[in-house]
């Protein structure tokens, strides 16, 4: 008689291994990239160990040679729309515009004069705002194509669309972007 | 390129989409065209303004997300073996085609019970119906149907 067959296979020391290095290497770009998708603290620490859990979980599914941060934003990116198909309608807290300084990982130059800090604080938040304006899907293709610098291929597979679906939403997204901002820089 | 390059041609520029020769065609058009140069810019700044707002909202992952993670890891795999196969078997790959199977089944054993108990009901009634327009005296509970019903001779007498 055969053994019965265990629902889920034990870890291995591999796999632990992966899952730590993953989240060594990648958990700050994992977070802050659901930071930007979802704009809420809380959000995107659920999300991120979420991802991370799936990462564990298809360790194995994982191709080496292809894209770690790819393969983990398309997974960030699948799980937060599928989070918003379930919550939809339901109350979403935001960041608060006036939230705490942040702690920077030591790659950023901090502004040596107090004005230059002044005007990329005023710059910043202006930004903020303008992409809070825009489409979950404007936001996810901007971020990717601009600050990630991925390819249009890139992102059509993490997205999972059209290489035309993504240059069109770029497209508008940077239209509406700069109207956004500049409608905010002739309010202020 | 003779023509002026409209916003979209740019942005596909600036991000290093356009064909080889396409690319080379811009290039060489936003050298001589101050007004398409400075649309451009427009586009390079607007990019760069992005990276800086990302620079400047980056976070470090929170402290307790790796721990969270391992704990939810582990915590999954001390469950007991049954809840883990009930796990398994919610799993829709496996739970879509034990559903449909169970929908099916029902659906066919309603349909062939109803369709047989109708069946019987309607045969009792109109049984009874015929004994009690055909009948001089009425039934009464208990009394059995009157075997004359039942021969062809008496219904063919009735009509």
């Amino acid at each position: 008689m055969a053994a019965p067959r265990k629902p889920f296979d034990p870890p291995s020391p591999e796999q632990s291994a992966f899952l730590e290095r993953a989240i060594a290497e990648y958990g700050k770009a994992t977070y802050n990239y659901a930071l930007r998708l979802t704009r809420n603290e809380a959000d995107a620490r659920d999300l991120s160990q979420e991802a991370f859990i799936r990462v564990y979980r298809a360790w194995r599914s994982f191709q080496p040679g292809t894209s770690f941060l790819s393969w983990i934003y398309r997974i960030v990116t699948n799980l937060h729309r599928d989070e918003l198909r379930r919550r939809k309608g339901r109350y979403q807290e935001e960041i608060p515009e006036d939230n705490a300084p942040q702690r920077f990982g030591g790659t950023r130059p901090l502004a040596t004069e107090p004005i230059e800090d002044l005007v990329e604080r005023q710059l910043s938040e202006r930004m903020s705002k303008a992409l809070a304006a825009l489409s979950l899907e404007q936001r996810q293709v901007l971020i990717l194509a601009d600050v990630e610098e991925y390819s249009y291929q890139e992102i059509a597979d993490v997205v999972g669309c059209s290489i035309g679906t993504v240059r069109s939403r770029l497209h508008r997204a940077r239209h509406q972007l700069r109207r956004y901002i500049e409608s905010l820089s002739t309010s202020s | 390129m003779n023509a002026h390059p409209n916003h979209d041609l740019l942005i596909d520029y600036l991000h290093g989409e356009l064909a080889p020769g396409e690319d080379a065609a811009l290039s060489l058009h936003l050298d001589s065209c101050t007004d398409c140069r400075a649309r451009y810019e427009g586009e390079v700044e607007l990019s760069e303004s992005l990276r800086a707002y990302a620079r400047l909202s980056e976070r470090e992952l929170p402290a307790g997300v790796r721990n969270a993670v391992w704990a939810a890891i582990e915590a999954s795999e001390r469950r007991p073996a049954w809840l883990q196969r009930v796990a398994a078997w919610l799993h829709p790959a496996i739970a879509f085609p034990v559903a449909a199977a169970l929908v099916l089944g029902a659906f066919l054993g309603f349909g062939v019970s109803a369709h047989h108990s109708g069946t019987m009901i309607d045969a009792a009634y109109y049984l009874d119906d015929h004994a009690a327009v055909t009948s001089a005296v009425p039934f009464n509970e208990g009394n059995t149907v009157p075997a004359a019903l039942f021969t062809t001779e008496n219904a063919d007498g009735a009509q």
